[in-house]
């Protein structure tokens, strides 16, 4: 047997699972288990992260035999640009308001691709933080303020 | 039937359910015809606005959004050859090929008359199925329901594409995620890391957009969306010709059919309807190889079938309270919000909800007709702009939507962890929607199996001495079974290999 994955999906997604079942386990430890008849807060826990487990393990070992497709490279760049502007969005919206809220998310989008097109990105914040005002704070008064406590 | 029906037009007949019918539709039609954001995620956003209206608005609205992106998804399919809508996806091979004949305008008017016919009969199956349905399942109990589950969930992996090993795992991490939060039975905090904004779980709007929504945006970023769609084939003539419809008619009827019952199937849904449909007329034809060369069977039968499964697909969530795929999942959560509990009693306790929703959806597919083709201009233009200015929009509506959940911050940043690992399951070719039906469904199983196996005071045999829970158990495994057969195999990936 070779120690060296050839389906490196198989090998990832064993990896995700098993890892995920593992800890599932080690939490599912501390709360307390009951009888079938009457389970505890633990019992269900306890089954779905053995069958995660269990399926993790096989795909492990199935990984390091059976021919697969390898896993493309991340493109770190979008990775952390995009979940990064959700996250931006996230942290401004109650302090900062909306305006400053679509504008961290457009820009850090536009980063996410080489060659920004700056005065486009300007146009669009602009545009979004009007069009989002008018649909969600003026016509239908979602819970946020254009420019949040600082603007107050 | 009648009265019911005319009872349902009552009530989906006032100005404001007409109206956000109308809405629903055009949004649909518009997400349908832009590529790059599906239906779950436009459901997702916008969900938390619907949280405000009447709960029959509400819905009206959602399921608009739904079958109007069958609708969009094919305009976008035959003008560009990009699938708008995942459903499309066989459409472009004969459609696209049908525009660069100049026949764009008679492809157009097919989809959308057979989708429009596909729709009705698939609201009234769901008129005439839906209550049988319903009242065959009032004796159901705890066990039974538990095996529907599973059953729900099996389906969903076994008629979907992929590895069936993945897709289980994918199950399997879908539960435990659900589990997340404050035990209902005992009140133990489960999985939530002392983090006060998980008392209550994870919020599906969250996980939907971050398993859907979002990743899909950056997966366009990556790639060039923009340089596909320089190419769109002019519409030209809206009218097909007398050979046209003589083919396409035969097609749209077996197309109908064939999605009507697909769709109620768990995990069948629009998707395989639309690629079931295609293999069919391939068949029935007699001369395959001719397809993907623009045969107007190729698009009469998909679109069809997809429409009615949009449509069927409703009936286990309304009268089982089981979602057959993540669309409905969202929709049986929009209706919990508002305190509905979706399942045996529905249609008994709440006959203008369900009979309104049906009666809004044969006003909904006549608008769509109107909307998709003397409107066709308007979604052309749409078509012209470019994608980088789209995603922004896009991703701010995806936050804006967590955001009016409950208010909280920490959702916008829970979402982008889940968008990181939607991201990864993309990568390691895993599929979201079982994850996603296996987070709903996962509460609601933990509690059956509890209640079941406390009626037997800890015995399994409960579930094997009560004939219909023995009966959905046995098909689960037979499913199951018969999807690992080599030969069900291969049939099974030749049939998704089709794009």
């Amino acid at each position: 047997m070779r120690l060296r994955p050839v389906d490196g999906q198989g090998f990832g997604s064993g990896l995700l699972f098993a890892g995920a079942g593992i800890l599932g386990l080690i939490l599912a430890g501390g709360y307390s288990m009951g009888t079938a008849g009457r389970m505890g807060p633990g019992y269900f826990p306890m089954l779905v992260s053995g069958g995660l487990t269990l399926i993790g393990v096989v795909l492990l070992v199935r990984s390091l035999r059976i021919e697969g497709a390898a896993i493309a490279p991340f493109n770190w760049r979008v990775v952390v640009c995009g979940a990064g502007a959700i996250a931006a969005f996230g942290v401004l919206i109650r302090p900062a308001g909306l305006v400053a809220a679509v504008a961290a998310l457009t820009v850090l989008m536009g980063l996410a691709r080489p060659g920004a097109r700056w005065v486009e990105i300007g146009v669009v914040s602009v545009v979004m933080a009007l069009f989002c005002w008018l649909v969600f704070i003026v016509g239908l008064d979602a819970p946020m303020r254009l420019w949040g406590r600082l603007g107050a | 039937m009648i009265d019911n029906l005319a009872l349902g037009l009552g009530a989906a007949a006032t100005p404001i359910n007409i109206g956000v019918a109308l809405i629903g539709c055009l949004l649909g039609t518009m997400i349908g015809v832009l590529p790059g954001i599906g239906a779950v995620a436009t459901l997702a956003m916008l969900m938390p606005i619907t949280y405000g209206l009447d709960p029959l608005t509400g819905l009206i609205m959602l399921a608009a959004i739904y079958y109007g992106a069958q609708y969009g998804g094919s305009t976008t399919a035959i003008l560009v050859n990009m699938p708008g809508e995942s459903s499309s996806v066989v459409t472009c091979l004969d459609g696209y090929h049908m525009a660069q004949k100049g026949r764009a305008g008679a492809a157009l008017t097919v989809a959308a008359l057979g989708s429009l016919f596909a729709g009705v009969v698939g609201t009234l199956v769901i008129a005439g199925f839906g209550p049988m349905l319903a009242k065959a399942s009032q004796s159901f109990q705890s066990p039974e329901y538990f095996a529907l589950m599973v059953f729900g969930l099996i389906g969903s992996i076994v008629l979907a594409s992929g590895s069936l090993l993945k897709a289980v795992g994918m199950i399997f991490l879908g539960l435990l995620f659900g589990l997340v939060g404050t035990d209902a039975t005992s009140g133990t905090m489960r999985y939530a890391f002392g983090q006060a904004n998980l008392f209550e779980g994870i919020d599906f709007v969250v996980m939907a957009l971050g398993l859907f929504g979002l990743p899909e945006i950056l997966r366009n970023l990556e790639g060039n969306a923009d340089s596909e769609r320089s190419r769109i084939a002019t519409v030209g003539s809206l009218f097909p010709s007398r050979a046209e419809w003589r083919r396409a008619i035969p097609a749209a009827l077996r197309g109908t059919g064939l999605g009507a019952v697909l769709g109620i199937l768990p995990g069948g849904g629009s998707v395989l309807a639309s690629f079931a449909s295609y293999a069919v007329e391939k068949q029935v034809s007699g001369q395959p190889q001719s397809f993907g060369t623009g045969r107007i069977e190729g698009v009469a039968g998909p679109e069809s079938a997809n429409n009615a499964a949009a449509q069927t697909a409703f009936i286990p969530m309304l009268s089982l309270g089981i979602p057959s795929h993540p669309v409905m999942a969202l929709m049986m959560g929009a209706m919990m919000v508002h305190g509905i509990s979706p399942g045996s009693g529905l249609i008994d306790k709440q006959p203008v909800l369900f009979w309104g929703m049906v009666a809004s959806m044969l006003i909904g597919n006549l608008m769509l007709v109107i909307i998709n083709l003397p409107m066709i201009g308007i979604w052309v233009k749409l078509l012209r702009v470019p994608y980088r200015l789209l995603f922004p929009a896009i991703a701010i509506f995806c936050c804006i939507g967590i955001y009016s959940v409950r208010g909280e911050a920490f959702d916008l940043w829970l979402a982008a962890g889940v968008t990181v690992l939607g991201y990864l399951f993309h990568r390691l070719n895993c599929e979201p929607a079982p994850f996603l039906l296996a987070f709903v469904l996962g509460p609601m199983m933990e509690e059956n199996l509890r209640r079941s196996m406390l009626l037997s005071r800890g015995s399994v045999s409960i579930f094997l001495d009560r004939p219909i829970c023995l009966a959905l158990l046995l098909l689960s495994v037979l499913l199951l079974m018969v999807a690992v057969l080599p030969r069900v195999r291969k049939r099974r990936e030749e049939t998704f290999a089709e794009d």
